[in-house]
């Protein structure tokens, strides 16, 4: 899975620490989401592409598709 | 915010009181000696760190555990606890042909469990949970 955290905290201006914040993680799981090296609860993921007003598959794509397209 | 200053507090304790001990300790130390200051470190250590970790936390306004610093603490106790099944049968295997006493031998049980889940713990913390 793979997703598109960091180029959309860039395009709303978010840190790391921001979103952490938002979403009532630590930084660090953030850190953890952007490697690909956790893949997060649905309620996390919900709550993290809501935090991007996005739905969650435009924030996390699952297989090969990297579109965001269902 | 308490517990964890409890936390760090009982385990600078423990840390303080075992290095005055450690210092105090007859030269040069016996195979048990050895086995039961590592125990303490180790564990205190643990302590220590964690208690840290959480103070640290506290004072940035984040959270001091999570969905992710939950389940790589579950992942790394049960691989630990797995392994170490195996690590108390070759134990048990070799209790009758080793010269050292029992409470020595199960003094290098704890902390070989204790070695275990700090690696699993390294490990998970620097691999990630992909499959978690």
């Amino acid at each position: 899975m793979h997703n598109r955290i960091k180029e959309l905290r860039a395009r709303y201006n978010l840190t790391q620490d921001d979103l952490a914040k938002r979403v009532s993680v630590r930084r660090e799981t953030i850190v953890f989401l952007e490697k690909g090296k956790y893949n997060p609860s649905l309620k996390l993921a919900y709550d993290i592409a809501t935090q991007f007003k996005s739905r969650i598959e435009e924030v996390f794509i699952f297989g090969d598709d990297l579109t965001g397209n269902p | 915010m308490k517990k964890s200053l409890l936390a760090f507090l009982i385990s600078a304790l423990v840390l303080a009181s075992a290095s005055i001990w450690f210092l105090n300790a007859e030269v040069p130390m016996s195979i048990t000696k050895i086995l039961e200051y590592s125990v303490i470190i180790i564990l205190a250590g643990f302590g220590a760190y964690f208690g840290i970790s959480h103070l640290l936390s506290k004072s940035r306004g984040e959270p001091t555990e999570d969905e992710l610093s939950k389940k790589i603490l579950q992942k790394a106790s049960s691989k630990a606890y797995y392994i170490s099944l195996y690590m108390w049968l070759v134990i048990a295997y070799f209790t009758d042909k080793s010269q050292y006493e029992t409470h020595t031998i199960i003094g290098a049980g704890i902390l070989g469990m204790a070695i275990l889940f700090f690696a699993s713990w390294v490990f998970y913390k620097l691999r990630g949970m992909r499959d978690a």
